[in-house]
């Protein structure tokens, strides 16, 4: 799947007036790639993420998956937040589950327990997010995520609130996974050393409206 | 938890010394101040009505609390998601909302006569606002990152992400507002039954009998009863409802 943005801005409007989020956003995203967007605080990388999950439509221009316009949220976009997402009255086992549910797939269990294998959430099966480390959350989201079988991963951020032993533990894990299953994954930070250290194209946006500075590519990474 | 029932006990114990002493030696008056010996043993006069009023008095309550549940977390539900039904029906609410339930007597008799239904409305109209409150608030607070979740996982009706993201998070408000509208509700009780929908029930016999034959022995003993049978169906509705469905939310709550 490939995934492509055409000449996308978006512009806020509220009371206080109107935010020029992204202005012409012009990006091909091939299948398989491991992508970083780096940018400061309020650049709009949050925005851009969210206008490819679909939960936002951009004001001007398009982003296509496949030569499809993206219009709704799906799960075959799926977006791992910044902030913790697990549905606290659901088990880890039935967050994981959750998407499955809603689609009405039958054989869950086979599924479910294949990632929970992949994430190392053995044994945290009946636990409740309350129980659960940050880390351990967000391995919960990206394991609830990659059971949709998504076309592409999307995260924002998703381990700012972690301490950095944690977040190195999980950039093996993601990278691990980005191997082991080929998906595409767009990965937004902050900062520089973490994009560096994950991604293999680094996409660099500029202070409020945001826009495409610069791309650039490594060729042989680690 | 022994501690705290060494605690209870100590202290009703105390209250009903003191009352007791007060009453034997310093009103001296058992139509003031009954001693609570006397009404202990007056439980025994009274063993033919008891049941019976009570069983009449829960039906009433059940009928309002019943009522007031429905509709309260039906339309709590409608105005804690939906913004435009929200501003259809909360002014309306709102009015009423300061409206004692007493003030209501008048409109019950005319609407429902003197039937149980209209004891029923006294007690819904005590019961169905906290219901309806804690709902729309519990709705209304779930955090936006969940629904987005939800919708990328796949929810895509406002009636799925109702029901497995709104209502699952609302929960343990809706379970609290329950218990507030039940605490409210049994208030109602004596209101509902004094203007005569039943020739049974603690409050019809507190207001048409004992009261007009001064039989305050036998008041004070309704009295208690009100209080003890308030306590244990707020301890049964805990052990059951919130202990069993709200696992999730220990660490938390408590």
């Amino acid at each position: 799947m490939k995934l492509d943005l055409i000449n996308v801005s978006k512009t806020y409007f509220s009371d206080k007036g109107k935010v020029k989020a992204l202005e012409d956003i012009n990006l091909e995203v091939r299948e398989g790639e491991f992508l970083c967007i780096v940018g400061p605080t309020g650049c709009g990388k949050t925005t851009l993420l969210r206008l490819i999950a679909g939960l936002e439509r951009p004001t001007s221009g398009r982003i296509l998956l496949d030569g499809k316009e993206i219009s709704e949220p799906s799960p075959e976009r799926a977006l791992i937040f910044q902030e913790f997402s697990l549905f606290p009255w659901r088990s880890v086992y039935k967050n994981i589950e959750f998407g499955l549910e809603m689609s009405g797939i039958k054989n869950r269990k086979e599924i479910v327990d294949k990632y929970i294998e992949l994430m190392e959430l053995k044994g945290f099966e009946e636990r409740y997010s309350h129980e659960l480390s940050g880390g351990m959350k967000q391995k919960v989201a990206i394991a609830r995520a990659l059971c949709m079988d998504p076309a592409i991963l999307l995260m924002d951020e998703p381990f700012s609130f972690l301490d950095s032993e944690t977040t190195k533990m999980l950039h093996k894990e993601i990278l691990n996974i980005w191997k082991k299953t080929g998906k595409t994954i767009i990965f937004v930070t902050h900062s520089l050393e973490e994009a560096t250290v994950l991604g293999r194209k680094i996409v660099f946006l500029s202070q409020r409206p945001g826009r495409i500075i610069k791309i650039e590519e490594f060729k042989n990474p680690e | 938890m022994n501690n705290f029932r060494t605690n209870f006990i100590v202290s009703i114990f105390t209250f009903l010394l003191i009352l007791e002493f007060l009453a034997r030696f310093v009103v001296k008056n058992p139509v003031y101040l009954p001693p609570p010996s006397s009404a202990l043993l007056s439980f025994v006069h009274l063993r033919n009505y008891i049941l019976k009023d009570l069983m009449t008095s829960l039906m009433h309550f059940f009928i309002g609390v019943g009522f007031a549940c429905f509709f309260g977390i039906f339309i709590g539900i409608g105005i804690g998601w939906f913004p435009k039904i929200y501003n259809a029906f909360f002014p309306v609410l709102e009015i009423l909302r300061p409206i004692p339930p007493i003030a209501w007597i008048p409109m019950a008799i005319i609407w429902f006569k003197l039937t149980h239904f209209s004891a029923g409305f006294i007690i819904f109209t005590g019961a169905f606002f906290p219901v309806l409150i804690s709902t729309y608030t519990g709705l209304k607070d779930v955090p936006r990152v969940l629904i987005e979740t939800a919708k990328i996982l796949g929810a895509k009706s406002a009636l799925s992400l109702i029901r497995h993201v709104g209502i699952p998070y609302a929960l343990p408000y809706i379970f609290s507002g329950i218990g507030t509208g039940m605490g409210v509700g049994w208030m109602c009780v004596v209101a509902a039954e004094i203007f005569g929908v039943s020739d049974s029930g603690i409050g019809y016999r507190l207001f048409q009998r004992f009261y007009h034959f001064h039989q305050m022995d036998y008041a004070l003993v309704y009295m208690l009863l009100l209080g003890f049978v308030s306590l244990t169906m707020d301890a049964i509705f805990r052990k059951l409802v919130i202990d069993r469905f709200l696992k999730w939310k220990r660490g938390i709550v408590k």
